[in-house]
This record gives C-alpha cells, structure tokens and sequence, in this order.
C-alpha cells in the first residue's frame, strides 16, 4: 500500500519519531515550548495574521472521554493542572487511508505521574495530602510534604493509556506544521495503589 | 490516601453527536458478533474493499501487579508472529507483509487469530467507546477499548519457524520464544484497544482501516470493581 508522496521505507521510522515527540511533548513540563506542541495541531495557528488563507479544521482532542474545545485549551489545562508525568510508548501500529491524505496511528504506552505533591511548576497545590497519609501504604516513595520530594520527582506506578492519531500525510515530507487531525487518549487500566483519582 | 483527581474526568463513552452515537453503537455491536462467531470471515468480510487495511498489534508488556486483576504472566503466542508494532518491529519487509490490505488477505489475517467472545451484552461495563467524524473520508473513527476470551486455537495456526515462513521474527528486538513455547499458546482472556475507519456507504458499511491492539489482561478504569462480598455472619 503505496502513498504517492510519501516516502514508504521511512513511513514506519517517521511514525514512531513524531508519535514519541508527542509523547515528550506531554511530558514537557516548559510553559515556553507550549507553542511548539500547540503548532502540531491542525487550525492552531497562534501566528497567523489579518489576510492569510482560512484555517483548517480544528483539531479534535478527546481525552479520557471528554472533548476538548480546541488544542489551545487542552494544551493549557495539561501544562496547568496536570503533574509532571513520564510516558514510555510500549506499541504502535498506522495505516495510510489511501485517498484521504491521511494516517490513524494506533499507539499504546504507559504513563506515570509526579506523587510528590508538586505541580509542573514546583509549586505545592496539585496533591492535597490528608496529614499522616504520607508513606502509610507501606512503600518507601516519597510523598506529599515529604521536604525530601520538593527537591525531585516521586514516580509513581504506571497507567496503562491507548492512544490515537489522525495526522495529515504531510507529516511523511517532513512538514509537521498542522499535521494533528485528531488525537484520543484514554487511560485504560490504573494501578491501585496511585494517588491518582481518575 | 492523598488523591491529585484529573481535571478531566473520565468517561465510558464519547460520540461526536447523537447520530454517530447510534449509528457507531450498531456497527459495533454487529460486527463483534460476527467476529466471535465461527463464520467471521464470510460475515464480515463483505464490509472490506480491496483497499481494507487489516493489522494486529501485539502490546506484551506487563502492568504494575497493583493494577486490577492484572494477568502477570501473559501469553501472546498466537499473535506476536503477526504483530506489527512498529515499536518492536524494524524490518520494512516484515512491517510489509503484515499488513493486511484487500479481502484475500484480511480473510488470512482473521484466520490466524484465535476464536474469541466479547461480552458487549452481559458487561457493557467492561468497554470504552470513543466515536469521532471523519471527515477526509466522509466517514467516523471507532475506538473500542475492552476485553476478550480467546475460545479456540487460530484456524490457520502458525506453521514452524522454517526459514521463507513470511512470517519469520526478523525485528531487530522481535524474540521467538512466544510463537514456539505451547505455554505462551493458551487460550486466556485479553483487553483490546481496537480502531476502525467507517465509511458509511448504501445503508452498510466500508470499513477503510482496521487496527487491532491486544493487550494483557486488566481491569479497566472507567468501571468500578465489583463488591467485595460481605461474608454473612455464622451464629455461633
């Protein structure tokens, strides 16, 4: 299954680079590369000025079931209220739609999140922790108003997450602007002993 | 515990509008009980052209024992032979050959699969549904995320590693061992994430691309675990 256009020995390396860097992309914890990340997604264009052509579509975001009015929002509601997290991409497979000029990428990866009680910004508001739930479940992970977690991150265990693209076959001639038709991203299995309330 | 809840909370199910809703609904419904029936080829195969794209893909790792009902020691025997997970598989040629495009082919895909049983009716909790249009081909994009029970050994089981098998494990970090130990062959039960292109066509279905994700069995996050039976009290 040829695309004309479309470099076919490289597809599956190009695949897998741009879907880890939008894993990274969800890992960056950077408010300044935010506009980075936001300008992967189709009809996001923070620059676009008085006169140019129409936008395309905006991108569909479903996270965990729930739409997203648009990247921008979503990508602010991540870097805002969501802790640091760390995903590993464990599968991945895509299918060209020929005809269409476009790719569903199917991936799944794990993802854990910072438990020590620190939003992106170091600051002590993301994690409520109830005095003397620290360490009570018996591990030896650094919690809540531990003074040692405010100097690092607390992995805690892994979540299980599925993820979908739509991305727009430019993305295999090296142009990404724009490329994120759709991205859903739901979590599918939790560990229970994460402080993590889904 | 100390609980940090997601600002987004988690929901079973999402549809672009209620249309889709219903329409995405009876497609899935439909087309797993073909798929578990011991007919699937010729029921569904009728829904793919001969541009239908057909892959399965293979996620062998292990979650956290801590997460619910976790199968800690899986076997994906029947499937890594025919996994594309790209994450896993480098060979262009390998990559090539299994992806499945056109009747004949997806028909030999199936065939390679084990018989399974969704239990869509008796534990609609047990599934996740995401339905989002899809413009560039007029059509929507399923995700369903769930569990099966393999039933029965694939009909057109993996022949021997010998060599000139297309099948052969030829990925640079791609181990054999899962398609030649029998134990890594037992029928067990597996949560799915699986991914279809629709094109609505006639009053039926196209389906354009179909991505089958299967995964060691958990428990899902969107349901709550069933109670705890509360042992009733013996009079002394």
């Amino acid at each position: 299954m040829n695309y004309s256009g479309a470099n076919t020995r490289q597809q599956p390396h190009i695949t897998e680079t741009f879907v880890q860097k939008v894993l990274a992309h969800l890992d960056d914890a950077d408010e300044t590369k935010l506009n980075n990340f936001l300008q992967l997604f189709s009809g996001s264009n923070p620059n676009a000025v008085v006169g140019a052509p129409a936008p395309a579509p905006p991108a569909r975001i479903v996270f965990n079931g729930q739409r997203s009015t648009d990247a921008m929002a979503f990508l602010t509601l991540w870097n805002q209220q969501v802790v640091q997290t760390q995903h590993t991409l464990t599968a991945l497979d895509y299918h060209v739609i020929p005809g269409s000029g476009t790719v569903v990428c199917n991936a799944t990866a794990k993802v854990r999140f910072d438990e020590s009680g620190r939003d992106k910004r170091g600051q002590d508001a993301s994690v409520a922790t109830p005095p003397g739930s620290a360490g009570s479940n018996g591990n030896n992970r650094s919690r809540g108003n531990n003074n040692n977690a405010r100097q690092r991150q607390s992995w805690g265990p892994y979540f299980g997450i599925s993820m979908q693209l739509v991305l727009d076959e430019r993305v295999y001639r090296n142009d990404m602007h724009g490329v994120i038709h759709s991205l859903t991203y739901t979590m599918v299995y939790k560990p229970e002993d994460s402080l993590i309330d889904l | 515990d100390a609980i940090f809840t997601f600002p987004l909370k988690l929901q079973q199910f999402h549809f672009d509008n209620d249309q889709l809703a219903q329409t995405s609904t009876q497609f899935v419904t439909n087309f797993l009980n073909c798929w578990d029936s011991p007919n699937r080829c010729a029921q569904l195969l009728p829904l793919y052209t001969p541009q239908s794209q057909f892959s399965v893909c293979a996620d062998t790792s292990v979650p956290p024992s801590t997460a619910r009902d976790a199968d800690q020691n899986p076997a994906f025997g029947f499937y890594v032979p025919h996994s594309r997970n790209i994450n896993k598989v480098s060979s262009e040629k390998t990559l090539e050959q299994r992806l499945a495009t056109g009747q004949e082919q997806i028909a030999t895909a199936f065939r390679q699969l084990p018989a399974s049983r969704h239990a869509l009716q008796q534990d609609p909790q047990g599934y996740a549904m995401q339905t989002i249009e899809y413009p560039q081909v007029n059509g929507f994009m399923v995700v369903l995320h769930g569990y099966f029970e393999e039933t029965a050994k694939p009909e057109l089981e993996q022949q021997s590693s010998s060599s000139g098998n297309k099948y052969n494990n030829r990925g640079r970090r791609n181990n054999n061992s899962h398609s030649n130990n029998p134990a890594s062959n037992r029928l067990s039960k597996k949560s799915f994430d699986r991914t279809w292109v629709v094109v609505p066509m006639n009053g039926s279905f196209i389906i354009a691309s179909d991505i089958l994700v299967v995964r060691t069995y958990t428990g899902n996050t969107w349901s709550e675990p069933a109670p705890v039976p509360v042992p009733t009290p013996v009079a002394a």
